[in-house]
């Protein structure tokens, strides 16, 4: 008997989950964790370990806190799989206090799948931030979800304040970024992602085809004078998890609009959920914006016009 | 809400579905006055094999799970086909492998395994109280058989927000298309709307629902998704749409004319017709 084009597919498909996926996904805290990134602010979370040709590839999923004399702050929520090993750094964070409030920047899972454990864990907890959808995804949590509009300022005690803001570069368009005002800290969810340290080989529109982890990448701060992120780093994050990139070529109004909220939100520290904390703006900023523009991969036939 | 699902076709596929209010509560949906929009899983059957497109969200699972349970007894085997990694189409995953006898080659979905799609992460969220504790593998495929008689096939749209995957049941001919076509709204309290008349829909309305979700289609470059799609459809030449949100669409010439008008909202985006997304996001910055 001859197997169909569509079994042998099947049975391909199910030959590499079984050695790719359920052996080898497994999460990882990177050895720095928690990092002090300012004082009283917070970077933790988790690697998701996966496999390519090539070696190893880590997709960082962060999550920051924010402790205040009076309240305290999660930004994001973590990997859902990373939850047995996170819930104690989280626990040293906090150093025997409760946790306040949570921003889920978005309903995508690496962002608010751990929402239910940590409303559990902490029953004084309230989410906040642009709330719709979380009810229907979360109906035992509703009454604990407080829509809390861009702008608004949430105080934490011992100068500590945490304002809530629009998301410049998203995907889902109930993206909630946020901004600490005392250490000034800009908290960016999907903006600025990038895998710590690949090689990349793109051999076709959805293929990734070479990622390589380099040791030591975890958890490790971009300062001043540093090479990482490259552009490199960020059109491929980009390209590939902000599908829209592709088909927009509007880098320039964005980040026209991103100087505009970095003037009325002064930022030392970026803070986003998928690449690591970086220190040097005047660095990466701009490197983003080239990134965001060459990830704009015009038609054919437009290709053909302009020619 | 019924507990009956409804039969799309005989025996085949069934309907597990329920509705939610066009009020904002959803992102991907716009406000519309006294209008609501149908949520649905769909239950494919096939002799003894049973298979649902989706999990639906977790706020209706009391509506999904009573359905499912008139098809599919508890505790029988269920595989599931997830079109995206989101809550809606994952959110009942957890409670559907606690109530039903799932082996880990039971998850399916297309593409494969890279560090931007998370299905994996969204197979293991709990989502509810109680903790599913295993994590759940992904097989990734192209197509696979529900039974010998019942091939289903992935079509991978360009047109997609997250990665997606439209499965095709070529016994049927049912496109599956998770979050596009979705601007088939019902008034509040009614049921599921099937659209079997070919007059086309208003262009405005459907480029409000796409909209929606693909806040960024309005002034984008569309030209490979008009292509792509009509490509699918002539390929195929489905006889039923069935959206994860909305109304299904029956018969070719039914989805002909919805097609053409969905094309056309694509094209008039290119031109700009629709104008550029927000950068403040007017529901949120209010
Ligand atoms: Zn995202
Ligand atoms: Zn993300
Ligand atoms: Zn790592
Ligand atoms: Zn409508």
């Amino acid at each position: 008997m001859t197997m169909t084009e569509q079994e042998q597919a099947a049975a391909r498909m199910l030959e590499l989950s079984r050695r790719t996926q359920m052996g080898d996904r497994e999460t990882v805290i990177p050895e720095p964790f928690p990092a002090e990134i300012a004082p009283g602010v917070f970077w933790l979370g988790s690697c998701l370990r996966g496999n390519s040709p090539k070696g190893e590839v880590h997709t960082g999923v962060w999550t920051y806190l924010v402790i205040g004399t009076d309240k305290t702050l999660m930004y994001e929520t973590g990997l859902p799989q990373s939850w047995e090993i996170l819930e104690p750094v989280i626990e040293q964070v906090l150093g025997g206090r409760a946790l306040d409030y949570i921003v889920p920047s978005h309903p995508e899972y690496p962002h608010s799948g751990n929402l239910p454990n940590l409303l559990d864990k902490y029953p004084g907890a309230v989410a906040i931030g642009d709330m719709r959808d979380y009810p229907l995804h979360y109906p035992d949590y509703a009454d604990r979800m407080v829509e809390t509009p861009a702008g608004e300022v949430v105080d934490l005690g011992g100068g500590y304040q945490v304002r809530l803001l629009e998301a410049v570069l998203r995907d889902m368009t109930n993206t909630v970024w946020a901004y600490e005002i005392s250490q000034q800290v800009l908290f960016v969810s999907d903006g600025f992602a990038y895998l710590h340290r690949p090689d990349y080989v793109i051999t076709g529109e959805e293929d990734l085809d070479v990622d390589q982890h380099l040791p030591g990448q975890c958890g490790l701060i971009s300062g001043v004078g540093d090479t990482f992120p490259s552009l490199e780093d960020i059109l491929h994050y980009c390209s590939m998890a902000f599908y829209w990139s592709r088909y927009r070529d509007d880098s320039d109004r964005n980040f026209d609009r991103l100087q505009d909220l970095l003037a009325e939100n002064p930022t030392r520290i970026l803070a986003p959920s998928h690449g690591n904390v970086t220190l040097d703006l005047d660095r990466v900023v701009p490197l983003a914006r080239e990134a965001h523009r060459k990830a704009y991969i015009r038609t054919p036939v437009e290709a053909k016009a302009s020619a | 809400m019924s507990d009956t699902p409804y039969e799309l076709v005989e025996g085949r596929i069934y309907a597990l579905t329920g509705s939610i209010p066009l009020d904002g509560t959803a992102s991907w949906a716009p406000v519309e006055e006294g209008r609501s929009q149908s949520l649905t899983c769909w239950l494919l059957k096939e002799g003894d094999q049973h298979m649902v497109v989706d999990t639906g969200v977790r706020a209706l699972w009391p509506h999904i799970s009573a359905q499912l349970a008139t098809i599919v007894p508890p505790g029988s085997s269920l595989k599931i086909f997830m079109t995206r990694p989101e809550p809606d189409a994952v959110g009942n995953l957890a409670v559907i492998r606690e109530v039903y006898s799932m082996e880990d080659t039971d998850v399916l979905a297309g593409g494969n395994d890279t560090p931007f799609d998370f299905f994996e992460t969204a197979a293991s969220s709990r989502g509810s109280r109680k903790s599913s504790g295993a994590t759940p593998g992904v097989l990734r495929t192209t197509g696979f058989d529900l039974s010998p008689d019942r091939p289903i096939r992935v079509i991978v749209p360009k047109l997609r927000f997250l990665p997606s995957y439209w499965p095709y049941d070529i016994t049927t001919k049912t496109l599956f298309t998770s979050d596009v076509f979705t601007h088939v709204s019902q008034k509040t309290g009614d049921p599921l709307p099937i659209v079997e008349s070919p007059e086309p829909p208003d262009a405005d309305e459907v480029a409000r629902h796409l909209f929606s979700k693909f806040w960024w289609l309005p002034g984008a470059t569309t030209r490979e998704f008009v292509d792509d799609l009509r490509g699918i459809f002539d390929r195929l030449q489905p006889e039923i749409v069935a959206p994860a949100y909305g109304g299904v669409l029956k018969g070719r010439a039914v989805i002909e004319a919805h097609l053409e008008t969905m094309l056309e909202v694509l094209e008039g985006s290119e031109r700009g017709d629709y104008g550029q997304p927000a950068v403040l996001d007017a529901a949120y910055v209010r």
